[in-house]
């Protein structure tokens, strides 16, 4: 890369079901705790980049309105991102590689109004774009299009729900970890549970979904000659790629997907784990089923998995959390979750037209 | 279905031009016959206007692999939907003005002659 970059800090708000907050005073908060856990101030802050948005209320929030809001009278550069966090973070990286910044602080905050039942807004009567394609159908909200991939992957590769309770039993069992978790104190979930908790769109069931919820993330990036001077060991961004062409990533960095030690894996539905773990090349198409459950997941495995409960565990931040927690593992900052000398820890965040993965290394070369 | 007369190509959803050559599609008539590519049941109420439990599928189209479209299978327990069972269009009126391509278990040979689509 022409200019390097870093995560330099974190912040979070807590997590919950409903909050009584507004989405914007959660998105301040957090930018907040990053940009003080970067040992910075607001007014070295010359970048942002954000994505606040309502999961069932159009609770959307503008670049205009965080940067007054935590009174950043320094920002050059400010990009809403429609979106998740992994493309947030890739923004970020492009902005300071250019030169048009050197810190940019990023934000995501999701709401949920507990007063609304669909997890998604749905306009009954107007269908657009792709949609008009498949919510004709009651195809909308609720993962259906997982379920129809769950279906066809049962199928073709004998994969079974059993196979997939591991992932969902995984990302419960790493939120225990997680003091941040939604699930942190709810015990592990057993597979009388998981097998016997209701149909959502079949075959996936109510605990294969992310929980909704309200809180926010957020990061500090900062350019490479600058990372060294705050209170932490950088994450430096080794590479970065979409779902054009995820090989980019390893081949960028110079690496293999065996040298990387914790990965954060998006999992709204616990079957774009297994997916995303194929796409990215940690096994072979067909095997990811096998992958999950063979493989020593945990945190003292080879290959850490969803360290922090990953959606399934924390709550539907819309990657935010996969972001820090990769961040953190690289600065060996994790705590009870740490994974044992990390140099390479990665983030793939996204649904299939819209994904990004970030490799973030210990060392800079 | 959109179909591009210099590839011999079908593509859904439709697009102006082929992907593949830049040539201004058409629509041509297809049989409206498919398989069950695959399919999942919906058994929560999040859209207005259907009653769970229903069938979503992707249907593969006969007049070519990998040419799907997302539908219904409609006149079918979900408990008999499977991965590759014959289909056939059927267009149900959901309103006087609005009809809904979905599709239905393919019937016997013997009353398949039936015209479909008069």
């Amino acid at each position: 890369m022409t200019r390097d970059c870093a995560i330099v800090g974190v912040g979070f708000t807590p997590i919950s079901r409903a909050s009584d907050r507004s989405i914007l005073s959660l998105a301040v908060d957090a930018a907040r705790d990053a940009i003080q856990d970067a040992g910075l101030a607001a007014w070295q802050i010359d970048g942002y980049v954000g994505s606040p948005s309502g999961s069932n209320t159009p609770a959307n929030v503008s670049s205009i309105q965080v940067v007054s809001a935590l009174g950043l009278r320094n920002v050059r550069w400010a990009m809403d991102v429609q979106g998740m966090a992994v493309g947030m973070c890739v923004a970020s990286a492009h902005a300071i590689m250019s030169g048009a910044c050197n810190y940019v602080v990023g934000v995501k905050a999701m709401f949920h109004s507990p007063r609304k039942r669909a997890a998604s807004p749905v306009k009954p009567t107007f269908a657009a774009g792709p949609e008009q394609y498949t919510l004709p159908y009651g195809l909308g909200a609720g993962g259906g299009r997982f379920a129809i991939m769950l279906t066809r992957y049962m199928h073709e590769y004998g994969a079974t729900r059993d196979d997939l309770y591991e992932v969902a039993r995984l990302s419960r069992n790493h939120a225990l970890l997680n003091p941040c978790a939604i699930w942190r104190d709810k015990g592990e979930l057993t597979k009388e549970e998981y097998l016997s908790s209701p149909w959502v769109n079949e075959p996936l069931c109510l605990y294969d979904a992310d929980m909704p919820v309200c809180g926010a993330g957020a990061f500090v990036i900062a350019a490479g000659d600058r990372a060294k001077d705050g209170p932490h060991a950088p994450a430096y961004v080794r590479s970065y790629a979409s779902q054009h062409d995820f090989a980019a990533l390893f081949r960028t960095a110079g690496i293999t997907p065996k040298d990387v030690d914790v990965a954060q894996i998006y999992d709204g539905y616990s079957f774009m784990v297994w997916r995303t773990l194929e796409e990215l090349g940690f096994c072979g198409r067909g095997e990811a089923h096998k992958f999950v459950r063979s493989g020593s997941m945990g945190t003292s495995g080879s290959f850490a998995l969803n360290t922090f409960g990953g959606a399934l565990g924390e709550g539907r931040l819309h990657g935010i959390g996969h972001i820090r927690e990769a961040a953190l593992q690289v600065m060996n900052r994790a705590g009870r979750r740490q994974v044992k000398d990390v140099s390479f820890s990665l983030a793939c965040v996204g649904i299939p037209e819209m994904s990004w993965a970030v490799l973030l290394g210990r060392d800079l070369s | 279905m959109a179909y591009c007369t210099q590839c011999d190509w079908y593509f859904f959803p439709p697009l102006k031009v082929c992907s593949n050559c830049w040539a201004v599609s058409i629509f041509r008539q297809v049989s409206g016959r498919g398989r069950v590519f695959s399919y999942c049941v919906a058994h929560k109420p999040i859209i207005p206007g259907f009653s769970p439990p229903y069938i979503v599928a992707v249907v593969e189209l006969v007049e070519q692999g990998g040419l799907h479209l997302t539908t219904n299978l409609i006149r079918c327990a979900p408990s008999e939907a499977a991965i590759g069972m014959d289909v056939e269009v059927t267009f149900e009126a959901l309103t006087e003005e609005i009809h809904l391509p979905q599709f239905q278990p393919l019937l016997p040979a013997s009353d398949s002659d039936r015209p479909r689509f008069s």
